[in-house]
């Protein structure tokens, strides 16, 4: 191959990741350096900004922690062992995976109502406990361990439990870290349980709060809410700096049927 | 039948496992009451009427969908989606696909350059959202700096009837091109490259080459992409309430979820937006058979 071949791609990508990234890095700008005393200080000033994000910040780190686990519990289930009803789960679990959360928004708050739990924070964790995604997501990841593995620790005299807490988690770690950046970044950009199940300000999300001002007499610039979301989204950036080729993997293989070929 | 046999072999046929369930009761209990209930009350509702000040509701067969088929809004969110699907498929998918050729050429760099143009696919909707309305902001956005420089007049991008739902095409396809390339350039790393210089040795070139020898060979993973993208096409909310707020000047930028946020949460009329919730339920769903027809070879390592 001649060496032109391999040059020429690589400035052709780094054009256009320029330009790819030239909405994140012309931001970025204009919240950190061109009003760097301003931006973050304001944001972070306005009425309630502090709260709310505290509050995106734990909803989102407790719902991700759960879902991962109980979609490791339940894909574990789902690709290692054979009981009635797992054809119809799966199905199900495929299905609704893909519908936009915002068309549930009124049974939701409906469900939330009826729980006695409307307009509390629990409202708002509840029901990002655990998503179709991060079961599918975790069936998908345990499809590729070899099933004889959990059968040699069944013969080696491991209980149902163990065999889950001992060789699959730590099989499976690399992609539930994945899972986990996945869950809480969504988790930090929900909008459509937070709207059908919050009404008070004091238990509003970053995205409410945001909607709020947006619509206010005085927004605050963008700019400043732009410099607060991008600041929770730094530790889900890292992460996935480091975990991005279990996050792709997981993604491609719960998303359709990613047959992946090994060396 | 040998002893080991006896042991190796998983049970073929699904029986009852007590552990089985115990694994995933707290996944279905918790999805039974946020996500199954929910999505039956929702197909009830679409055959109920609602009172407005008791709730009481009363079967009243298919006139909510009767009532939305003679709906104005309702065809235009319709069109709207298909008009988005137009801009926003083809786009994504050429986009996905030169930057996936490219990363594929760029040597051990590959997986850096994967990473990089996936970030927004990972960003969280509110930040993309903001970032975008900000970018088109008539004032201090991106888009109008780029346009001074350029000497062009000022656009106000997302107020303008016309500009709205384009807009949002172009701010959704940057946040998905980058899952698309993934898909794509793990498809391509498996494929021979037999067939490619084979071309080459009989003087296909170019576009030729490029239709009749290399897009074939990703047919799946290419077919895969589309339909993804046409179910995303119909999921698209957050993006157009944060960029539009109401939904665009004079509708332009209503799509389906957020007719039925406008019928359910603003205009209280259950009824309809539980018809228009189960008929986008019944075409993504048929769009999810269809994807998981079409097995995809490939390896996104190396």
């Amino acid at each position: 191959m001649s060496k032109t071949c391999r040059v020429r791609p690589t400035i052709l990508l780094a054009t256009l990741s320029v330009l790819w990234m030239l909405p994140v890095a012309a931001v970025v700008y204009e919240a950190v350096v061109s009003r760097s005393v301003q931006a973050l200080p304001r944001g972070a000033a306005a009425p309630g900004i502090a709260r709310a994000a505290a509050i995106t910040f734990l909803v989102s780190l407790v719902s991700a922690v759960a879902s991962c686990t109980f979609g490791a519990m339940a894909g574990y289930a789902l690709s290692a062992k054979r009981f009635y009803g797992m054809k119809l789960l799966l199905g199900a679990l495929l299905g609704a995976m893909f519908l936009p959360a915002s068309i549930l928004m009124v049974p939701v708050f409906r469900v939330a109502a009826s729980l006695g739990i409307y307009d509390t924070i629990a409202a708002l964790v509840l029901p990002s406990c655990v998503t179709a995604f991060s079961v599918v997501f975790m069936k998908a990841v345990i499809d590729r361990i070899s099933p004889d593995i959990f059968h040699a620790a069944r013969i080696d005299g491991l209980g149902e439990s163990a065999i889950f807490v001992k060789i699959v988690l730590p099989l499976v770690r690399g992609p539930i870290i994945a899972l986990g950046v996945i869950e809480f970044v969504a988790g930090i950009g929900a909008m459509a349980v937070p709207m059908a199940v919050v009404d008070a300000p004091r238990n509003y999300t970053l995205t409410l709060r945001l909607l709020d001002a947006m619509g206010g007499i005085n927004p605050p610039p963008t700019a400043s809410l732009l410099a607060i979301l991008a600041l929770l989204a730094i530790p889900s950036v890292v992460l996935f700096i480091a975990k991005s080729g279990d996050i792709i993997s997981g993604l491609l293989a719960a998303l359709f049927r990613y047959e992946r070929v090994d060396e | 039948m040998h002893q080991d046999d006896l042991i190796f072999t998983p049970p073929a046929k699904p029986h009852f496992d007590p552990w089985a369930y115990a694994f995933v009761a707290p996944a279905v209990l918790l999805l039974a009451v946020f996500l199954f209930y929910p999505m039956a009350w929702m197909l009830l509702a679409s055959f109920q009427e609602h009172d407005a000040v008791t709730g009481a509701a009363v079967f009243s067969g298919v006139s909510a969908y009767v009532d939305q088929l003679h709906s104005a809004r309702f065809w235009r969110a319709i069109l709207n989606t298909i008009y988005f699907a137009g801009i926003y498929v083809p786009g994504s998918l050429a986009a996905g696909y030169v930057i996936a050729a490219l990363i594929n050429r760029s040597g051990r760099w590959r997986s850096w350059w994967r990473g990089l143009f996936f970030v927004p696919v990972l960003l969280p909707v509110a930040t993309a959202g903001l970032l975008w309305r900000w970018v088109y902001d008539p004032e201090t956005g991106l888009a109008r700096r780029l346009a001074e420089m350029a000497g062009m007049p000022a656009v106000d991008w997302l107020n303008e009837a016309r500009l709205a739902l384009p807009s949002i095409a172009v701010a959704c396809i940057w946040q998905s091109a980058g899952l698309v390339a993934a898909i794509i350039s793990s498809a391509m790393w498996v494929q021979p490259r037999e067939y490619n210089d084979m071309a080459e040795l009989d003087g296909v070139h170019g576009l030729a080459r490029l239709i009749h020898v290399r897009l074939p060979m990703l047919k799946n993973a290419l077919v895969v992409s589309m339909l993804l993208l046409m179910i995303n096409a119909q999921r698209v909310f957050g993006m157009i309430l944060l960029t539009t707020e109401d939904g665009g000047p004079a509708n332009w930028s209503t799509n389906l979820p957020f007719l039925v946020y406008r019928h359910g949460m603003k205009e209280f009329n259950f009824s309809g937006a539980s018809a228009i919730a189960t008929l986008l339920c019944f075409s993504i769903v048929l769009l999810v058979v269809l994807v998981r027809r079409y097995p995809v070879e490939g390896r996104e390592a190396g």
